[in-house]
């Protein structure tokens, strides 16, 4: 029986536009147009459960939809024979885009050389699992990059960016530093990008002798001192104090710095005085400084999920009212992301199946010689898949458990609106919560895409009624704007 | 509405939207992708961590790549 995609999204336009009253946007075909009440109701009415009410409305509706709505429709992926048909391009498209990933994806390679912090933040799930260590070995690095070939699928070093993490990397604890130099010395021969991530503390010791070594510093700040203080406490000094002192020395080394800030309702309102400091150290608009706000996870098996929508409306909101706020990068809200990205090309992002890089390609080794393929779960050596040291020996059965995961593992998921985009969430988060692989720890991808389309309801329309982008516009009776760009912006 | 579908369908088989290919059509797409992909200085995709994005770029012009996790 025919049907209309189960992944089809109506969001209401509010104010009609020329005759259109809904946005429709479906998460498998990454179409994007605006309909009338017609056709939304048509396409509600043949999901329906109830069947009399829905052969009325397909009665109704073969007087009411034009043979080229029809047509439209159809193409725009809004409609299928049946579910068995959606179903069947849903797992080609899948195992397409997964190989298409895998196959483009930079190679992450991460290095942990310790586990030990001299942060407390009080969000760390490293912290909540009690992680601690001593030092990476020279043995254990050597160790490493041999062992690279013989783990790596696609052992392209132009791809393979290695990044150092932690615990905290730059620190004075035992020969860390050393150690660091070492792993970065041996990438840079090896023609691996190189990237840090770290807390910033230990910055400005490291960097005027090193930078050559690194491309890309990752730092942590979460809003003006005393909250930033609070937040990421290091006991008996300014946290705060010493990483501007490191941004300042990697900026003058020319270094590219991401600066990352953990973003929930406590430091929100706080964040237009950190951009003010950032901009008063003339740091801003220099091409090297990108700043991004990342939702704060909820780790921890007693934390409720978090309510990641909520804090974008509250940050578009800020940001509505602070010109301050425009400083920040929003590519740590996913579905915002998408949609900013759509309004550039014209296309969603190619169908990404996975919900991160641990079912496509990340690899983690720690000084212990264990092998990792969530950057969350290492540490736990439960949740390891593997060895490097002393011998290479991985579990391909629980590596499998990462790579394999999906929204197509569990009928749930498989009916969830959001499922050709979410990969079934994040596994750590799953595990985590319940302990349970299969237990789905859902994103907020799709309140992000409301928020963010509703948002943008404005732009949709206005380039609709233009004809010029992406987006097209129908009602019952012709197709006013129609799209026929297979690769959005990109065919001109 | 069905019968209509399926006579537009066999009238006009356009494909527009990668949902409707078939695996022929798909690996085309696909490989146009990876041509794309390697024709940088016109076009450039910008892979991040999490997702494939296309970022057109100007020729010549280079763009900061950032990851976010």
């Amino acid at each position: 029986m025919l049907t209309s995609s189960r992944y089809n999204i109506f969001i209401p336009l509010f104010d009609s536009c020329q005759g259109a009253s809904f946005l429709l946007f479906n998460t498998l075909s990454g179409s994007i147009d605006l309909v009338d009440d017609v056709i939304h109701d048509t396409l509600l009415s043949l999901n329906s459960e109830d069947k009399v009410l829905c052969k009325e409305f397909g009665n109704n509706n073969d007087k009411n939809l034009a043979d080229e709505v029809i047509d439209y429709l159809d193409r725009r992926g809004y409609l299928f024979m049946n579910e068995d048909e959606e179903m069947e391009h849903f797992d080609l498209l899948y195992k397409t885009f997964l190989t298409f990933h895998r196959q483009n994806y930079p190679q992450s390679v991460v290095v942990i050389p310790t586990y030990h912090c001299n942060l407390q933040c009080k969000y760390c799930w490293q912290r909540l699992h009690n992680m601690d260590s001593g030092v990476i070995t020279d043995e254990v690095i050597n160790r490493l990059f041999s062992s690279l070939p013989e783990i790596i699928e696609n052992m392209d070093e132009k791809k393979i960016e290695l990044v150092v993490f932690g615990g905290e990397p730059l620190m004075d604890y035992q020969d860390l530093t050393k150690k660091v130099t070492s792993i970065l010395k041996k990438s840079k021969e090896h023609g691996f990008a190189t990237k840090i991530i770290t807390n910033g503390t230990g910055l400005a010791d490291f960097i005027d002798d090193n930078y050559q070594l690194i491309d890309l510093i990752q730092v942590t700040i979460d809003g003006p001192p005393e909250i930033h203080n609070r937040r990421r406490p290091l006991p008996g000094a300014d946290s705060f104090d010493l990483i501007l002192k490191g941004l300042d020395r990697a900026l003058k080394c020319k270094k590219f710095i991401n600066l990352r800030v953990n973003v929930d309702f406590e430091n929100l309102p706080s964040l237009p005085i950190l951009a003010n400091i950032l901009e008063e150290h003339g740091w801003l608009g220099n091409g090297l400084l990108d700043v991004h706000l990342a939702p704060t996870k909820n780790h921890g098996k007693n934390e409720t999920p978090g309510n990641q929508g909520n804090i974008l409306q509250s940050v578009l909101k800020l940001r509505d009212e602070n010109e301050l706020m425009k400083i920040y990068n929003l590519d740590g809200f996913s579905g915002y992301k998408y949609i900013e990205g759509f309004k550039e090309t014209g296309l969603l992002p190619l169908h990404r199946f996975f919900h991160c890089e641990a079912q496509t390609n990340f690899w983690a080794f720690d000084l212990r010689g264990d092998v990792y393929a969530c950057w969350d779960a290492a540490g736990i050596p439960d949740l390891s898949v593997g060895k490097f040291s002393p011998e290479v020996m991985m579990d391909k059965e629980k590596l499998s458990i990462w790579r394999d995961h999906s929204s197509l593992e569990s009928e749930k998921c498989k009916k969830c609106k959001i499922a050709p985009n979410c990969g079934g969430g994040c596994l750590f988060m799953a595990i985590e919560k319940s302990n349970d692989f299969l237990s789905n720890y859902c994103d907020p991808l799709l309140a992000d895409y409301h928020q963010a389309i509703t948002t943008n309801l404005d732009w949709f329309k206005e380039h609709a009624e233009l004809g010029d982008h992406a987006v097209g516009l129908v009602v019952s009776d012709r197709v006013i704007s129609e799209i026929n760009l297979e690769y959005g912006l990109l065919d001109r | 509405m069905e019968k209509k579908l399926k006579v537009v369908r066999d009238y006009k088989p356009v494909v527009t939207s990668i949902v409707k290919k078939d695996i022929k059509q798909l690996g085309a797409y696909v490989d146009n992708l990876n041509s794309i992909l390697k024709d940088p200085g016109v076009v450039a995709l910008r892979i991040c961590e999490c997702c494939i994005d296309i970022t057109i770029s100007r020729p010549g012009e280079d763009y900061m790549k950032f990851s976010v996790k």
